[in-house]
């Protein structure tokens, strides 16, 4: 894990956005130092996902600035975001479930690399995938499709992973197997962004995490610093 | 015995089970609350309950008689009325149309006049001012106010509330407590999906926390607060090897 | 019936179904890519079987060559133009507007031929077989080489396009968009460049499906078969539920099969029956209602509209019996100035409009999309005339209400489980079964000589063309009335929000069936004047997509008036006959003319709610005037769009709140019980 915060790799600020009339971010500012994971956290409906949406290039922000290594990025359309180097993971399950995992693996290539080489690369690192080549996504398990949906972000060597709630739906045992996936893939250098609902779970692999209430961060720092508030920012007073 | 009597009711996507032999009971007269992560299978067992959602197994059974089988509007017209978490208001008609529309369905069975009845609830929920105002237009929280509203217009023994807080000022969030407290008084029964676990305990006599589709934990506020198990859920475990 | 018939019988069945399940595979591609159902997938085929010919025989070109051009040239370049020019601007629309788009570009496309190829040749034009009339012995039996050669192609399409769309990066692609355009785009490969090539590829296939298929057609290239032969299509696509394409391709060889063996049959036979005739020619309609009531379908959904609402306006009793007294003196008037082909002209324009009036309770206020109404305007005509016979009654009025309107309840009988497109192909299949059977059974009305009498004090032309309107106005605001009243609210209600309307309290079953009733039974009353008014009238002027006033039109120049509006009825109507009477009086611009109604259906795309709706925004944003009983927020919105403040946002006094956002953010990403299907 890196102690060392690095220069920004992805800046966030003053990001707006809207849907339709209503707006859901009100001025986000966020860094992401280059080789670290950072956590954003925050109550249902904060704003948490709208936020990676608006790095993957899914939501327009309105106002505001999104840099990618010093570069802008927003407005840009989310195919040529992803051969950019920003590789996201949507909520809920980041695979094509009617298309075999070789398949799936193979829609990465859209990014610029072959897929021979996104397929070695895939198999080292989740040897259980490599046995289901042949298999369609959609009848794995919840666990291997996430593991399938981290091999695909990972297959471009992209710059950033973004992760929106890789636990969706998910038993906590294979919860806490996939966040030890993602700190093995930290280790290699791989700058992350996070949005998870189990928080003590993902403040076990991050550097930095931010809290998210109501469309702005209400508060950054390092984990240890963020985890007392966590409870009553969820669940309300648990006294 | 409860107005409504849930019992071991299953449901099944494909090989997943959404629903796992949840059995939950709502009396009349109180409110009753439903809580559990994103995915737990709450909206899934307000289907169950309104009959857009067959059983694989279980029933479900309103003051005593068996229900599993009827169809939606039988259910509506025996008692049981909904708001929908992701709205279904009757977007291209006005406030007002979308409650009196729910109260003339309710005249074809009783002599009550609509357009009173109708008034009379656009005052109880101040939605006065955007009577006229077509309801796709309305933020979010007022379009829940209106859906309630259309919910109370067909006159409900049971009202299942999905989120209705959600999109509510303070303000409005502290009105929706008063408003359901005194709706309970009045004798209905109330069951409430909410996220925002601070009005849950405060309002609900009862409250059932599901995950993964299976009951984790059922009992007042207190008891809920204090289980492990629930926080567990909401938050996710520190047992993880880094 | 010999071994060498069966076997020869089986081989032409299999070429036969070999080029539906072409065309078939083409419609599931282009259908599943892009979420839009091609109803002008038959035209596309008409017009690439029409340059081929063009160029083989007209042109003399070698045929590689001009197989070469026409396939790979012109076909992939007409699906790209149809992507980029229209079909990417339909995402987010509504199923009504999405079908009539498409329709609207049948019904161009088969202006263009008109234009193109028609002035100077008719009958049809021949398209030879490959090979020419040369034959292999096989098994005893003689086979023309033309069906061996569909054979090879549709097997080499099967092969393809398994080869494709599992080995191949864009074919991968294409199958990605379909499970999840979003993703898609995440992983890098820009899907609305993929949707292209699925144009590109389902315009090919329908082309070589016209190529193949028109040489074989006893009115070989005749542009309404070809592009009626879709319906084949659409029953195969069907049965594979438009998704699976080897189920597709089982739909095509059932019917190919079914369809070879009954011409066998009927070979066998001196002289068939009449009703083994009528199910002989109708076999892929009735394969495809057939399917269509069979499949599983969804039970009420709960989801969010992510399509926009249209605008319904609520005028009131006082301004709408001003302008129907307006409109019959208007016309009134306009009738005395006019004479001859243009007065009939007239009538036939206010008889059309009760048919569009129809439209309004049924798609403009319940949402039901029913391509069947100038059907039940035929039926209602039709049994008018049986029952009160060829002298003329006002009480023909009656008995075409009641008729259409007891048939059009009972077609949604089976038709109440259909939502949208199935709906929209359920009636269309009922449309041409009737058409092909009962309108053609009868030898008056098929060759369009029934006699339709007037009562004696309406026979002059001017009282005639004023009683027409009177009756128009009058069930105008009988429909007026439905919509300000409390059924009008029930059928409303059940377009916005099925599942709502189910857990309030409603019926949906008796709503549909006396919307479906209501709305056939004006149909009727217009087919009857119809008749009444040209005196002669027979299958061709109820025709679903031949003859005069196709009923596809029908439907297309209702919704271009405003589906939801009454007045959009009338001007639709206008609109329909008066461009073929243009053109017919302006020889000079009789081309523009028919290609006019597809060019005007196709900008539905930008402007769902009609041209009626789109004019009185006009004038109201010029004179501020606000109707205060229209229900209308849209004008405002666009208008007031607020402006995302230096602050704050605000919503109705107040900042948009967490528990807001988290409705917004579930709205984007659906979680697996929101729809309570698994994620």
């Amino acid at each position: 894990m890196n102690d060392d915060i690095g220069v920004p790799l992805l800046e966030l600020c003053g990001v707006r956005a809207s849907y339709g009339r209503i707006e859901a971010l009100h001025g986000v500012d966020l860094v992401l130092p280059a080789g670290s994971v950072l956590a954003l956290l925050g109550p249902n409906g904060a704003g948490k996902s709208t936020t990676l949406k608006v790095l993957g290039g899914l939501v327009p922000a309105t106002r505001g600035c999104v840099h990618l290594a010093g570069r802008h990025i927003n407005g840009t359309a989310p195919h040529e975001l992803a051969r950019a180097g920003v590789a996201m993971i949507p909520e809920g399950r980041g695979v094509f479930p009617r298309l075999t995992v070789h398949e799936n693996l193979r829609m990465a290539s859209h990014t610029g690399m072959d897929t021979a080489t996104i397929e070695e690369r895939a198999y080292e690192r989740f040897p259980r995938l490599g046995e289901r080549r042949r298999q369609l996504a959609g009848t794995m398990s919840g666990g291997e499709q996430q593991m399938l949906a981290l091999a695909r972000g990972l297959a471009s060597d992209p710059a950033v992973l973004v992760l929106d709630e890789l636990s969706m739906g998910l038993a906590p045992l294979i919860v806490a197997e996939l966040y030890e996936l993602v700190a093995q893939v930290a280790a290699t250098g791989v700058s992350i962004l996070v949005v998870e609902q189990f928080a003590r779970t993902v403040l076990g692999v991050a550097d930095l995490a931010a809290i998210m209430v109501g469309g702005r961060i209400t508060a950054e720092g390092r984990p240890s610093e963020i985890e007392a508030e966590l409870a009553s920012a969820y669940l309300g007073d648990t006294t | 015995m409860s107005l409504l009597e849930v019992s071991d009711v299953t449901v099944r996507f494909g090989g997943n089970l959404a629903l796992d032999a949840v059995s939950l009971q709502v009396s009349a007269g109180s409110v009753t609350g439903l809580i559990g992560p994103n995915g737990a299978g709450k909206t899934t067992m307000f289907n169950v309950i309104t009959g857009l959602q067959p059983v694989d197994a279980g029933r479900v059974a309103l003051d005593g008689t068996d229900i599993t089988g009827v169809r939606p509007f039988r259910r509506a017209r025996a008692g049981i009325a909904r708001t929908f978490q992701r709205l279904e208001s009757f977007g291209s008609m006005t406030v007002r149309e979308n409650i009196l529309v729910a109260a003339e369905v309710r005249r074809d069975r009783d002599g009550a006049a609509p357009r009173m009845a109708t008034d009379a609830l656009l005052d109880r929920l101040s939605l006065g001012d955007v009577a006229d105002e077509r309801t796709e237009e309305l933020p979010t929280g007022r379009a829940r106010l209106v859906e309630i509203a259309r919910a109370l217009a067909t006159r409900p023994k049971l009202l299942l509330l999905d989120e209705p807080a959600s999109g509510l000022s303070e303000t409005e969030g502290d009105g929706l407590a008063v408003l359901l407290t005194e709706l309970a008084q009045g004798g209905l029964g109330i069951l409430l999906v909410e996220h925002d676990v601070p009005l849950v305990m405060r309002v609900c006599a009862q409250i059932f926390v599901l995950d993964f589709g299976a009951v984790l934990a059922s009992g007042s506020a207190r008891e809920i607060q204090a289980d492990r198990n629930v926080q567990e859920a909401y938050l996710g475990t520190t047992e993880v090897v880094a | 019936m010999s071994f060498s018939e069966i076997l020869q019988f089986t081989i032409l069945g299999l070429a036969t179904a070999g080029v539906y399940a072409v065309a078939a595979s083409g419609l599931v591609v282009t259908y599943q890519t892009s979420g839009i159902f091609n109803f002008a997938h038959g035209a596309v085929g008409m017009i690439v079987a029409y340059v081929y010919w063009e160029l083989r025989v007209r042109q003399h070109l070698p045929a590689p060559l001009a197989i070469f051009l026409a396939l790979f040239v012109v076909a992939p370049l007409l699906g790209a133009l149809i992507e980029r020019l229209l079909m990417r601007h339909l995402s987010g629309s509504s199923v009504i507007t999405r079908i009539v788009v498409t329709i609207g570009l049948l019904v161009g496309l088969l202006g263009v031929a008109r234009v193109v190829w028609s002035g100077d040749i008719t009958p049809p034009p021949n398209l030879p077989r490959f090979f020419g009339d040369n034959v292999v012995r096989f098994g005893g039996v003689n086979l023309p080489w033309h069906q061996i050669v569909v054979l090879i192609c549709a097997v080499l399409v099967a092969v393809g396009l398994r080869l494709i769309l599992k080995s191949t990066r864009l074919g991968v692609a294409m199958r990605a968009v379909v499970d999840d355009r979003e993703l898609t785009g995440l992983n890098g490969c820009n899907p609305a460049r993929t949707s292209m090539s699925a144009w590109m590829l389902g315009s090919f296939l329908a082309g070589l499906a016209g190529i193949l298929i028109a040489p074989t057609l006893p009115g070989n290239l005749d542009q309404a078969t070809l592009t009626l032969l879709v319906i084949n299509a659409f029953a195969a696509a069907m049965v594979g539920r438009l998704r699976s394409l080897p189920m597709t391709f089982v739909g095509a060889i059932i019917l190919g099969l079914a369809s070879s063996y009954m011409d066998l049959g009927a070979a066998q036979m001196s002289s068939s029956p009449g009703w083994y005739d009528d199910v002989r020619g109708s076999l892929p309609v009735i394969l495809l209602f057939v399917v269509l009531l069979v499949i599983p379908q969804e039970r009420i959904k709960v989801s969010a509209a992510t399509e926009k609402l249209g605008r319904i306006p609520r005028p009131s009793f006082r301004k709408g019996i001003i302008a129907g007294v307006s409109l019959v003196i208007g016309v009134a008037v306009v009738g005395q100035l006019l004479q001859g082909a243009d007065l009939r002209a007239l009538g036939v324009v206010v008889a059309l409009a009760i048919v569009m009036l129809s439209y309004v309770p049924l798609t403009g206020y319940a949402g039901q999309i029913s391509l069947a109404q100038l059907t039940f305007a035929g039926l209602g005509a039709y049994v008018a005339v049986v029952v009160v016979g060829p002298e003329g009654s006002l009480l023909g009025l009656i008995v075409a209400f009641v008729a259409a309107g007891v048939i059009g309840a009972l077609v949604a009988l089976p038709a109440l489980r259909l939502h949208g497109l199935y709906l929209a192909l359920g009636t269309m299949a009922f449309a041409l079964v009737v058409e092909n059977v009962i309108f053609a059974g009868d030898q008056n009305f098929s060759s369009g000589t029934r006699a339709f009498g007037r009562p004696s004090f309406l026979a002059g032309q001017h009282a005639y063309l004023i009683f027409m309107t009177v009756v128009f106005v009058v069930l105008g605001l009988g429909v007026l009335a439905l919509r300000r009243g409390s059924y009008g609210r029930r059928l409303q209600a059940l377009k916005d929000s099925p599942a709502a309307s189910a857990t309030i309290g409603m019926n949906q079953t008796y709503v549909k069936l006396a919307v479906f009733g209501f709305s056939a039974g004006i149909a009727g009353i217009g087919g009857y004047l119809l008749g009444c008014w040209k005196g002669q009238v027979g299958q061709s002027d109820f025709s679903l997509i031949n003859g005069a006033l196709p009923g596809l039109a029908v439907l297309l120049l209702a919704v271009v008036g405003g589906i939801a509006v009454i007045a959009g009825a009338f001007v639709g109507a206008v609109f329909l006959v008066a461009m073929p009477r243009l053109g017919e009086i302006f020889p000079s611009i009789n081309n523009l003319m028919l290609i006019a109604p597809g060019l005007v259906g196709v900008t539905l795309a930008r402007n769902p709610d009609g041209a009626v709706m789109q004019a009185v925004d006009r004038v109201r944003e010029r004179f501020g005037d606000k109707d205060d009983d229209t229900v209308d927020g849209s004008v405002a919105a666009d208008r007031d769009d607020p402006p995302v403040g230096p602050e704050d946002f605000v919503v109705g006094g107040r900042t948009a709140s967490t528990a807001e956002l988290a409705a917004l953010d579930a709205g984007l990403g659906v979680t697996r019980e929101d729809c309570g299907v698994p994620a």
